[in-house]
């Protein structure tokens, strides 16, 4: 397999399953050969950032915190960067949000619908928009 | 490679969304030189009346820099709305003609 | 062509019906969309002409759902090559 999907991702984290299938998706993708190019659009967009944990433990009780560390994906995203996967965010989407000067995870683009996503396109086999 | 590319708006001017589907259209039209088809349908037709703002200034340069805009018939009936409700340029199409513009692009991404 | 769908909408109906047109129609139900492979929901993907019908593995063990037994329940590696190899169009509605 070599062919390439661009996956526009419009939902964020937690707010419904979407964000989980693009990344595991995109995964599984690459393993098999393909090529991925994430565009991180709308509330897709918060995904781009490094955590910030608070310090010590926060009040969450063990059975709620394994529910939401399945909605945790910063180190799912970094994986997928180093597998080759192309990841770029609208920062117009994050600006909004106020987000647009939070450092990125590791291999994740600043970059806009004009040029990044554009860009993507180039070389795509399969376009997928995914979200609300 | 792409050449046509359909974006299909769904959602009301409102919903981030469709402004999302109006600014990727724009996008892929001047920036990506593909040939990108707007077609409105369901709650996504309302987009069609004539926005002030941003988003009905982008949609008025879409159009202006060839970009076609499409509106599902059946959703403006079901909303009481009449094609001369629409903002100049709209070609109303059936869901035959909008099952072709699906047919024969390269994509159809759903905002 | 592949649908995608990943939402319980009711828009959905109109929407197969207008962008899929008399394609031949395999749907591909992740996330909550899963529950359309429920037996009393399936026959409403069928009245549109869907012909085949997978849905993601995860979506069903985290819901704890049985589905229809045409539903064939598909891993990640799975829906890669659906979407990827397997259809000239997918579009996730």
């Amino acid at each position: 397999m070599s062919r390439t999907i661009t996956l526009v991702l419009l939902s964020g984290s937690t707010e419904n399953d979407d964000a989980v299938f693009a990344v595991n998706l995109s995964k599984a993708i690459l393993e098999k050969g393909g090529k991925v190019n994430l565009f991180l659009y709308g509330n897709g967009c918060n995904l781009a950032n490094k955590p910030v944990p608070v310090e010590g433990r926060s009040a969450i009780s063990d059975a709620l915190r394994a529910h939401m560390d399945g909605y945790v994906l910063s180190e799912k995203i970094e994986e997928l960067t180093r597998l080759g996967a192309k990841i770029a965010t609208c920062h117009t989407t994050e600006y909004s949000r106020g987000t647009e000067g939070c450092p990125y995870l590791d291999g994740v683009e600043r970059g806009d619908v004009g040029n990044s996503y554009t860009r993507f396109l180039m070389a795509t086999d399969v376009l997928l928009a995914i979200g609300n | 490679m792409f050449s046509t590319v359909n974006v299909v708006v769904r959602k009301t001017p409102g919903q981030e969304p469709a402004v999302l589907g109006l600014r990727a259209a724009w996008a892929m039209l001047t920036n990506g030189g593909f040939d990108v088809r707007l077609l409105c349908m369901g709650d996504g037709v309302f987009n069609l009346l004539g926005l002030p703002g941003y988003a009905g200034d982008m949609l008025r340069r879409f159009m202006a820099e060839g970009g076609s805009v499409h509106a599902l018939g059946t959703s403006l009936e079901e909303r009481g709305l009449s094609p001369e409700a629409l903002i100049d340029g709209v070609e109303v199409v059936d869901a035959e003609e909008a099952a072709e513009m699906v047919q024969d692009a390269e994509a159809t991404t759903a905002y | 062509m592949l649908l995608l769908l990943n939402k319980m909408r009711k828009e959905y109906a109109e929407e197969i019906r207008v962008l899929a047109g008399d394609e031949d129609k395999t749907v591909l139900l992740v996330g909550d969309a899963v529950f359309f492979g429920l037996p009393g929901m399936l026959p409403g993907l069928e009245e549109l002409g869907v012909e085949e019908f997978y849905a993601a593995e995860d979506a069903v063990q985290a819901r704890g759902l049985t589905l229809d037994p045409k539903v064939r329940i598909v891993d990640y590696p799975g829906m890669a090559g659906l979407i990827l190899d397997d259809h000239d169009q997918v579009v996730a509605l």
